[in-house]
């Protein structure tokens, strides 16, 4: 299905299909390749697992007889940290809201809402450029190190995060939706701040200050 | 499709933009629709209608101001030229129901997919050699 190499992919839940085929157009037009669609909770799982992609775009309203959609968004952000999960729903509560939130998406965005800031939402779950006064939000892990980090910004918190994952300079850049030569600027300050050399010592850093996420053990996850 | 002599002139109606949008390229890609507007509440869909007498309105029930259900009595009374398709999100035989008390011509469940909208839409088009009332009887899709 995918036709862009560089594309970034998604998986679609929602019960109606007719909304999958929307939020798809949506999507193209902002070179995200949809990979996988289901009405099913319990097959959006296995999509993901199979396929692999960037983001779930969820409906939490979605459900199966043992599964319902906010179930499906926490078992999905928990088995695959680096999923970015958006929640796209017609409920506009905040209880639905927060439970999403609480469950692991990185955005959430009423079907109300006009298109282009749904793709605004989409854009920002990769490349954070928005910020609201008392709206943002982190992993614990990832709080106590901004906190600790030696001046480290949030955007270089960011990069070298993902670094530390193990990606290249060109694969940062395309993640990021920058250029390589900001990559390396960004990464030039990490090295001078954390009063380290190269990014293997960056790394090390990452690991010992607890910026990657912890995987869950066989058989944990909810 | 022979039966139909010009595009027919389609107007939709529903609140939520991102869907009306997707609506609309894909229904713009087929040469025998022309979507001519589109309305984000019940109102503004039988304001919509007096002024451009489109074929066929593709009607969301759930709309703020005026619902779709209240619009489309009004539409029916005002414009009887224009036919109403409902748009339902329950898979409830209330639907076919609801289309007949209020004159629609039809109705569509959202557990459709796109094309599967278009392709009712098209059948609608080739009945449209003949008015849609309430002698066809409601279709459902």
């Amino acid at each position: 299905m995918s036709l862009n190499a560089n594309a970034r992919t998604a998986v679609l839940l929602d019960p109606y299909p007719l909304w999958l085929d929307a939020v798809a157009h949506v999507l193209a037009r902002i070179q995200i390749d949809v990979v996988g669609t289901t009405t099913s909770p319990n097959e959006a799982l296995e999509l993901i697992s199979s396929l692999g992609p960037d983001m779930l775009v969820v409906e939490i309203s979605a459900w199966d007889a043992d599964l319902d959609g906010i179930g499906c968004l926490r078992r999905a952000c928990n088995r695959f940290p680096d999923l970015k999960a958006v929640v796209f729903s017609a409920y506009e509560d905040t209880q639905h809201v927060d439970a999403a939130l609480e469950a692991g998406a990185v955005a959430y965005v009423i079907k109300a809402a006009d298109p282009e800031d749904f793709a605004s939402a989409i854009r920002q779950a990769f490349d954070h450029s928005i910020y609201f006064p008392g709206a943002r939000r982190s992993t614990p892990a990832l709080r106590a190190s901004v906190d600790e980090s030696p001046g480290l910004t949030r955007r270089e918190i960011e990069i070298l995060k993902v670094m530390a994952e193990g990606h290249t300079n060109a694969q940062l850049a395309k993640m990021l939706w920058v250029t390589e030569q900001t990559v390396k600027f960004h990464l030039s300050n990490i090295y001078r701040k954390l009063d380290v050399s190269n990014r293997t010592e960056a790394s090390r850093w990452a690991q010992m200050n607890g910026l990657l996420p912890v995987v869950a053990a066989p058989g944990n996850a909810a | 499709m022979d039966a139909v002599a010009r595009p027919v002139r389609v107007l939709l109606a529903d609140d939520h933009r991102l869907f009306l949008n997707a609506l609309q390229v894909a229904l713009a890609a087929e040469e025998w629709i022309d979507v001519v507007g589109c309305a984000g509440n019940g109102e503004e869909a039988v304001a919509l209608v007096e002024s451009l007498a489109p074929d066929l309105v593709l009607m969301d029930i759930a709309m703020p101001v005026l619902d779709g259900i209240a619009a489309t009595r009004r539409i029916r009374e005002l414009v009887p030229s224009s036919s109403v398709v409902i748009l339902t999100g329950s898979d409830s035989p209330q639907g076919d129901v609801i289309a007949r008390a209020v004159g629609a011509s039809g109705y569509v469940r959202k557990t459709s997919d796109l094309p599967g909208l278009v392709s009712f839409i098209l059948a609608l088009a080739t009945l449209a050699a003949r008015p849609l009332g309430e002698e066809a009887g409601p279709l459902a899709h």
